[in-house]
């Protein structure tokens, strides 16, 4: 197999792991509003987080960035924690979510750039000192997009279908949201 | 909206107070290289995850502080006794083992990265059996990679999925 295609195969798994999900739930939370009729504004989302993301793993993987892994690893579930009680607060006052205002796009960054730093611990972990940096950056970053992009299709695909058999929309939501912070705050605190 | 941001902001500060940060890593892997010497020895260079390495020395060797400091300290030396029953490369029916020679840490301190050299010489042109069963007997889920000589040969080694009645 060959670099980058094994790096591509990294990337996939770190997101698709079962006993890694904090980016998983990420996702989730921050989908968690959109619909199949969203998708424009969704890829808008998805695209900014990506970016984010892109960014800190290329400053990380060439040492221009370098931030304590402990400190990372506390801030990945506490960007997902505040991507929850933020649903529940839209839940809540049963307002609409900003699904595409400056502000959501800035947060998103700002998350997609310490969920980076998050993924550049691991790829760190793979490389040894004399390998290049940047076939694996490439694929690693590669394999990230192609798994975020398969669980917002999985997530989305999941609404519809719980819509369609006439579940109650914000039941559903209220229960992914509910689950998705009882995992954060088990990452969090045990 | 300032409220809620004030309520978040609060929450986090409680959190980041009292969070124990319990799953630095819950993906459980280590990550080898291998490579010849000129002086036909194999070279195998590991990284470990620092806190799951500590874990399984000291459970397994009842240690009460695990040092991996340098190579005389007794977290290396039953580091040494583990890797003599777990990785280590089968040739012409001859176990052949690997000692040791150097370690190092990561910047953060989290990883550990130990090489070791084959005790006997090693015939390339041969065929071989590597076995790397680091941690299998204590996380199901671990895979071992590694990384042969070059970027075409690599290999993601996990343990035989269980059947019920076994």
């Amino acid at each position: 197999m060959n670099d980058f295609l094994f790096y591509t195969n990294q990337g996939i798994s770190h997101i698709l792991d079962i006993n890694g999900l904090d980016h998983l739930c990420f996702i989730i939370s921050f989908s968690l509003f959109y619909t199949f009729k969203d998708w424009r504004k969704l890829l808008g989302v998805v695209t900014v987080f990506t970016v984010g993301h892109c960014i800190t793993l290329v400053l990380s993987g060439f040492n221009i960035v370098r931030i304590n892994s402990g400190l990372v690893e506390t801030l990945i579930p506490i960007t997902i924690m505040i991507s929850c009680l933020y649903n529940f607060k839209c839940l809540f006052l049963k307002t609409k979510q900003q699904q595409s205002s400056l502000f959501t796009y800035g947060v998103l960054l700002v998350f997609g750039l310490i969920h980076g730093l998050g993924f550049s611990n691991y790829l760190r972990m793979m490389l040894f000192e004399e390998d290049s940096i940047l076939v694996p950056l490439f694929g690693f970053n590669v394999g990230i997009e192609i798994a975020q992009l398969l669980i917002v299709l999985l997530f989305l695909s999941f609404i519809f279908i719980s819509n369609k058999i006439s579940i109650n929309r914000t039941f559903v939501l209220w229960c992914v949201n509910g689950i998705v912070t009882l995992f954060v705050i088990k990452l969090l605190f045990f | 909206m300032k409220l809620f941001l004030k309520i978040v902001i609060a929450l986090l500060l409680v959190i980041s107070g009292v969070s124990t940060q319990a799953a630095y890593h819950p993906l459980k892997m280590t990550f080898s290289k291998m490579i010849l010497t000129e002086d036909h020895h194999a070279e195998i260079t590991t990284k470990f995850f620092l806190d799951d390495l500590t874990e399984q020395i000291k459970n397994k060797y009842r240690l009460v502080n695990v040092d991996f400091s340098s190579k005389e300290t007794n977290g290396i030396q039953c580091l040494q006794r583990y890797l003599n029953s777990n990785l280590y490369v089968r040739q012409k029916d001859e176990k052949i083992e690997f000692k040791i020679i150097e370690t190092s840490f990561d910047e953060d301190h989290k990883v550990l990265i130990v090489t070791c050299k084959s005790e006997k010489r090693f015939d390339e042109k041969k065929s071989f059996e590597l076995y790397n069963t680091l941690f299998f007997e204590v996380f199901s889920n671990q895979v071992n990679h590694l990384k042969y000589n070059g970027k075409e040969n690599r290999f993601n080694l996990r343990q035989k999925k269980r059947d019920f009645y076994e």
